[in-house]
């Protein structure tokens, strides 16, 4: 899928509303909105990202898909996603490879699934459909993992491959994910990178996350550690430079933290270009 | 069953209904770390208790406070342990523990007090619906007036308390030194205007006219079931004025 590259972004979160409609900070050029936050919010919200929207482009990142589950897709939530998305004008919609629960309970996190031929099967028609609901194409995340199914018989990113190339979804490469994944389960994070397909990605995401020694967790509440800085430059010297944006969802900071962050990223890509120039 | 389907099933069943020995033999061997399958899963399944407790726990601050933070956990923790979320949105999750709290609490104060926190979350989320103005009802004759039909707003919920949950709460959200819930009737609408959920505090005789009416009472059939005639004869212009004008009945669409 062609996306435009937004640049350098942030999500849009509650602690910050008041610094974004005052200040209409110039170093954020585009923010991305949890879909769920939203989707059922008074009109008060809906007006305050119409009046946001003027000044930034908007991306929806969601979390209650639920594409790799078994029961069948919730018409009246991808009817709602829809009406929101169109409402924004939104870049793009992505949510997460994974799944949230199965026989119609709902585990509001984000499941892995076994890497399968069969999961493929399962998956395909089921974005198509989804596709199909949203009126374009979707961008799937790379969740962060801390099991992995002994009956795989893909690596996560040739099933991530395999949907791109049969529905045309896009990528969203969270690079601190790649991280997590990787220590959790042994793999190579730079052997992970170089799987994905150039041509999918349509968005890095970086992130903070906790480290518990014998494994990581996906936290979303500290600054992005050094090596996946590092993960991160290695990604844009051997990929596209495409939207990037911080993630930052627990002990959310000061404003003037997470635009530091985001300069960092911005630094990181800069001296990539200066480089390559 | 398919293989694939059994495998999302037994990652399930061992984080909602903590039954892990499906999924155990089913995951992979790390090759560079020695958690074990059962410290992996544990990530999965501590994280969604913890997820849950906490949304639910936000939505009730001053019944948290009125009971005692560890006591208020726990009663969660139990509803959490027996009330699997069904819905993608876990913004509705905790609208249940209120009446939850009434099987596993005997303190009918505390069950005032999350009824009302209830109310408030849920009205908060509830759709929006456009107000019923006066000016839309200038136009009706007196009889047309008496045979009118009056619907509350989409996002509103009529309570008659039995205890003060409301004004304690009202302590609460001030930090002031919140007391004893006291047993004293708390007639009470929590309605979302101008995307605010406010507390409106009615008279009884106010509640039982909005409720007759919200229940789908013609206008005149309505005022036929309050029992002092002359007090409501009285008040029954301030009420339609406060109604009409704050926007709590509906227009239809």
């Amino acid at each position: 899928m062609k996306a435009p590259d937004l640049g350098f972004g942030l999500g849009l979160r509650a602690p910050h509303y008041e610094t974004f409609l005052d200040e209409r900070p110039k170093s954020v050029g585009w923010l991305e909105i949890i879909s769920e936050n939203y989707i059922h919010a008074h009109p008060g919200y809906w007006k305050m990202l119409a009046d946001l929207r003027h000044d930034y482009p908007f991306v929806m990142h969601g979390v209650s898909l639920s594409i790799g589950s078994t029961d069948a897709l919730d018409a009246d939530y991808l009817k709602s996603l829809r009406k929101l998305a169109d409402y924004l004008e939104v870049a793009w919609i992505s949510d997460h490879l994974c799944y949230t629960g199965v026989n119609k309970e709902n585990t509001h996190d984000l499941l892995p699934i076994p890497y399968t031929e069969e999961a493929l099967k399962h998956l395909i028609p089921r974005i198509h459909k989804v596709q199909e609901a949203l009126g374009r194409n979707l961008v799937f995340e790379n969740a962060s993992s801390y099991l992995e199914f002994n009956g795989s018989t893909l690596s996560e990113p040739e099933f991530l491959q395999a949907l791109h190339k049969a529905t045309g979804c896009g990528i969203l490469l969270d690079v601190n994910n790649v991280y997590v994944s990787s220590f959790n389960h042994g793999w190579d994070a730079k052997a992970y990178i170089d799987a994905i397909p150039t041509d999918a990605i349509v968005q890095y995401h970086l992130a903070g996350h906790t480290n518990k020694e014998t494994h990581l967790i996906d936290t979303h509440n500290a600054p992005v550690i050094d090596a996946v800085w590092e993960l991160y430059r290695y990604t844009l010297r051997t990929k596209d430079f495409k939207s990037t944006m911080i993630e930052w969802d627990a002990d959310i900071p000061a404003f003037e933290v997470l635009e530091a962050e985001l300069g960092k990223a911005k630094a990181v890509a800069q001296s990539l270009k200066e480089k390559a120039a | 069953m398919s293989g694939y389907a059994l495998q999302l099933q037994a990652l399930h069943d061992a984080m909602v209904h903590k039954r892990p020995d499906a999924i155990v033999p089913l995951i992979k061997p790390a090759r560079h770390n020695e958690l074990s399958p059962h410290e992996r899963l544990a990530v999965y399944a501590d994280g969604y208790d913890i997820r849950l407790i906490d949304a639910t726990l936000a939505d009730y601050p001053a019944l948290a406070h009125y009971m005692g933070e560890d006591e208020c956990r726990a009663a969660v923790a139990a509803f959490v342990g027996v009330t699997p979320s069904t819905y993608w949105d876990l913004n509705r999750y905790p609208v249940a523990f209120a009446a939850f709290l009434k099987g596993r609490v005997p303190d009918k104060a505390a069950h005032a007090l999350a009824d009302l926190e209830c109310a408030i979350a849920e009205v908060f989320w509830l759709p929006e619906s456009k107000p019923l103005t006066p000016d839309t009802l200038a136009w009706l004759s007196e009889d047309a007036f008496g045979n009118q039909t009056f619907q509350l707003r989409t996002a509103a919920k009529l309570l008659k308390l039995e205890y003060a949950a409301n004004e304690y709460l009202t302590a609460f959200r001030a930090e002031e030194h919140a007391a004893a819930i006291n047993e004293m009737p708390e007639p009470l609408l929590v309605i979302r205007l101008d995307n605010e959920v406010k507390r409106e505090v009615l008279e009884p005789m106010e509640h039982d006219l909005l409720h007759a009416l919200n229940s789908g009472q013609p206008f005149n059939e309505a005022l036929n079931q309050i029992a002092d005639q002359e007090a409501l004869a009285t008040t029954l212009p301030h009420y339609i004025a406060r109604w009409l004008q704050s926007g709590f009945f509906r227009r239809a669409e």
